[in-house]
């Protein structure tokens, strides 16, 4: 896991990956910040997930602040980290939660204010369905492109492994010398 | 067959790949430049660390661990192996700057370039935020850009004008003598009281009314002056725990006294000075109580100092009194019309009126008759069924009133001497004001075709009427009309010139339903419609007053107007128009070339919001969009919908809680069903004031000008 074994073109697909998802990540971040600080009464009412028999709640405005801070810090060590392999683990797992929370969201019937930015603001018309269709599309793509990209990574560790304990086969050209 | 080797500088470390043909050359490394001599041989001979036989790899395997064929010993092929890219691109920097600029060529860039050199982490880091910031700030500068191109420039300064003077609540009143006018009007602060000087026409406020809490629409109530103009009396309730009666000096306006009503009767809903000593109120909870100045033996033992109540009426009915003398007062209870004897509290039956809603009630102290209007309500299969409102007149003598017009009127008054009366007649979607006289020289109507009625008032002196009415298509202001010299004035001129707002004539029309009925319909076109261009349309279904300066507004914004309803003074009916009668409309809107078929947005206000919402609900393919004003009803989204018209919503704060969480959670179901929706939130009860009316008709304009 913690030990890349890519070649060194795929080292620089896996970087460029990483600082892709990372601005994207960044700019999903601003939205979400953005949104927090909208002044639409019903970002203060109780979040539906963040509670538990209504007592302890996260208001919408809080979590949508929260999730936003959270996808700085992520976007943050994409960009600073150096282990590729921890790095693309964070990606499918950030990825996979949201896409995950947006399915729970579906499923209890609850808003998700995070892709509502272009009803939170006057000035702002990107609309909810474009906002989701693209940030849906942006966890599917990172998500599939991570975990690919962390199974390749496992198969061509194994390979090295076999190719270290049966020399004659992984060094293909050796012979003996007079 | 090729030769793979390192670069031999320890900084560098490039993989290199060269044909054989070129073993034992000099050439230069590609990625950092350095003289390197190609090896003689692809291949590495070294001797194994256990037995010591002889093995020969390829160069490329240098570091890699193997196992000796002969002893099976592992061991390391020895010569370094290529080095980490992040050290390599250290490497490659150093290197650069101590390079010689001759080195640096441009196949060296491009290859730098494309093996992908790493900059430092933090670096890094400020490179990939300033990117997403420019992404987010380019994302969110060009929604703004949009939204600001598709909105008129002079949206703004159109609405400071419109919007400049406040709407007028209520109808004036003067005092006895004729010299002064008080009204209450929106301000920024609430509802200011004003005093006009009829002479000077100079006006100052004497009270602020900051009414944000519940029932705001009842916060004021005005009294009018005593019969000796000594004092001036209104009602204020700032809130639910704030209300009084206000006692002002008669001649200046200035506050002399003030007279809670929260601990004792009340929210006042009418008032009338009976003496100068005394007024008689009437609560929200029609209960009737006389507030006494001074204690006044006359009256017995209601003329005790402060509130007695004197009698609890019939919650059905609406609120009516005059005073008939100082001892007695006329009342609207149980359907029909009672005198009530104050000091005995005694009340005597006057009439025996058909069933129906009394609308309206006037007494002449000269010939002591009464004039009213009558809504007939008859009862067909559990539904109620109001009739048309017509004017009569009632001699306490007589057995039965007797009817006065045939025309829908309201509002009737006797004039001086009771030589005649005027009324209000309500005519399909226009009204105006008509003055019947025995002088047929006098006789005339006002605010016919070219403006509108919305209440007016007589004159102590009943030689004058005083009209919050607009004229010749302009905004709403309060008109004085003499009816000896038929001279009609502007109690409050514009004291601004209109430099960007422009008035629009509005355009009455009617049209079929499919039961073949007539239904009246009223348009504001856009200012300087232009032909060939298509405009978005707001149908509304307004069920009170028609607020024209969001008429105007829109219609200066670049957005068709259409009412399906009469407006004007028709506040008691509650009635909006049938979703027959506004298909109708519908339909006929479509054939207008101007009209964008594609962007008619169905309005409601307050208690209209019912049919807006079933209009939406049971035609959604017809709408772009729905508008909902302080909205009593709501709708369902439907989940498996294909598209939903946009939601407007526009609520005050102090709005009955539960309307505001109704209204909430309605935005909140547009959220979860990604359906585009606008909330808009006024700092007011369920009543907005010309500014909030301001700030929400910006928001809506841009919400129809920039609907996605």
């Amino acid at each position: 896991m913690h030990r890349s074994e890519f070649s060194r073109c795929e080292r620089v697909v896996v970087e460029y990956f990483c600082c892709c998802v990372a601005v994207i990540l960044f700019v999903l971040a601003s939205f979400n910040l953005l949104g927090a600080v909208s002044p639409v009464p019903a970002l203060s009412q109780p979040d539906t997930i963040f509670q538990i028999n209504g007592k302890i709640a996260l208001h919408s405005r809080a979590v949508l602040a929260m999730a936003g801070l959270f996808k700085l810090g992520v976007s943050g060590y994409l960009l600073v980290g150096k282990n590729a392999m921890k790095k693309l683990g964070l990606i499918s797992w950030v990825t996979w939660n949201l896409l995950l929370y947006q399915l729970f969201l579906h499923y209890i019937a609850a808003p998700n204010f995070g892709y509502s930015l272009g009803n939170l603001y006057d000035w702002c018309i990107i609309p909810p369905k474009t906002f989701e269709f693209f940030a849906t599309a942006f966890s599917l793509v990172s998500f599939s492109m991570s975990v690919f990209f962390l199974i390749r990574n496992w198969l061509l560790a194994h390979k090295t492994q076999r190719k270290s304990t049966q020399p004659t086969r992984s060094v293909a050209g050796m012979r003996a010398g007079a | 067959m090729e030769i793979k080797f390192n670069c031999s500088n320890p900084a560098c470390r490039q993989h290199i790949l060269v044909d054989k043909s070129n073993a034992g050359e000099l050439i230069r490394c590609p990625a950092c430049g350095s003289e390197l001599k190609v090896p003689d041989s692809a291949e590495i001979k070294f001797d194994c660390v256990g037995c010591g036989q002889h093995i020969l790899v390829h160069v490329s395997e240098i570091g890699r661990f193997i196992r000796c064929p002969s002893c099976n010993q592992g061991q390391q092929i020895p010569g370094s192996p290529s080095k980490p890219v992040e050290l390599a691109r250290e490497g490659l920097k150093q290197l650069l700057s101590e390079q010689q600029p001759g080195l640096q060529t441009s196949q060296n860039i491009f290859q730098r370039i494309c093996s992908s050199s790493y900059p430092h982490p933090w670096l890094r880091l400020s490179l990939g935020w300033s990117c997403g910031l420019v992404i987010f700030l380019c994302v969110i500068a060009g929604s703004y850009v949009k939204a600001w191109a598709a909105v008129p420039k002079k949206v703004y300064e159109v609405s400071r004008e419109v919007y400049l003077k406040g709407d007028i609540r209520d109808a004036p009143v003067e005092n006895s003598s004729g010299t002064l006018l008080m009204y209450a009007q929106d301000i920024k602060a609430g509802l200011g009281v004003f005093l006009v000087d009829l002479d000077s026409l100079q006006r100052f406020q004497i009270g602020t009314v900051n009414g944000t809490g519940q029932g705001e629409d009842r916060a004021f109530t005005a009294f009018g002056w005593s019969p000796d103009d000594a004092m001036l009396a209104y009602f204020s309730q700032r809130d639910q725990k704030n209300a009084e009666v206000v006692l002002c000096y008669g001649s200046t306006g200035a506050p002399k006294n003030s007279f809670d009503t929260a601990k004792t009767c009340g929210p006042v809903d009418k008032g009338v000075w009976v003496t100068t000593n005394s007024l008689v109120l009437l609560n929200h909870s029609r209960e009737l109580y006389i507030l006494n100045l001074q204690a006044d033996p006359n009256l017995g033992e209601a003329g005790k100092q402060g509130f007695v109540k004197l009698k609890t009426l019939s919650i059905y009915d609406t609120s009516w009194i005059v005073p008939i003398s100082d001892r007695a007062i006329t009342i609207y209870d149980q359907g029909d019309l009672w005198t009530l004897d104050i000091p005995t509290r005694q009340a005597v039956r006057l009439t025996h009126l058909p069933h129906g809603i009394l609308e309206w009630l006037d007494y002449s102290k000269t010939s002591g008759k009464y004039l009213f209007s009558l809504r007939p309500i008859t009862q067909e299969r559990d539904k109620m069924i109001k009739g048309k409102r017509h004017l009569y007149e009632l001699d306490p003598g007589a057995s039965e009133p007797v009817l006065v017009t045939d025309s829908q009127a309201l509002n009737g008054r006797w004039t001086k001497n009771d030589e005649g009366i005027s009324y209000v007649v309500s005519i399909g979607t226009t009204n105006y004001l008509e003055v019947q006289s025995a002088d047929k020289n006098l006789e005339t109507n006002l605010f016919r075709e070219t403006g509108y009625v919305r209440s007016y008032n007589m004159a102590p002196g009943r030689d004058k009427l005083y009209a919050v009415a607009a004229n010749d298509y302009k905004l709403t202001t309060i008109w004085e009309f003499d009816l000896e010299t038929k001279k009609l004035r502007n109690v409050l001129p514009a004291q601004e010139s209109y430099v960007r707002r422009k008035p629009v004539s509005p355009i009455l029309a009617s049209v079929k339903n499919k039961s073949g009925q007539k239904v009246d319909y009223y348009m504001v076109p856009p200012v300087e419609l232009e032909s060939g261009k298509r405009y978005p349309v707001v149908l509304d279904q307004f069920a009170l007053n028609r607020y024209d300066e969001n008429v105007q507004f829109l219609a200066n914004a670049g957005i068709f107007y259409v009412s399906v309803h009469p407006f004007g003074m028709d506040a008691y009916t509650f009635a909006s128009a049938s979703s027959e009668e506004t298909l109708a409309v519908y339909n006929e809107l479509l054939k207008n070339p101007n009209v964008d078929p594609h962007r008619i947005y169905v309005s409601g206000h307050s208690a209209s919001t019912r049919e807006a919402c079933q209009l939406a609900t049971d035609f959604p393919e017809l709408w772009r969009g729905v508008i909902l004003e302080t909205p009593v009803a709501t709708l369902k989204i439907p989940a498996a919908r294909k598209k939903f018209p946009s939601l407007f919503i526009s609520i005050g704060d102090n709005d009955s809680p539960g309307l505001v969480r109704q209204a909430n959670s309605l935005f909140q179901d547009a959220c979860r069903l990604n359906v585009h929706a606008r909330f808009n939130y006024q700092h007011s009860a369920h009543t907005y004031h010309s500014s909030q009316f301001r700030d929400e008709y910006i928001s809506l304009a841009k919400f129809i000008l920039t609907d996605y």
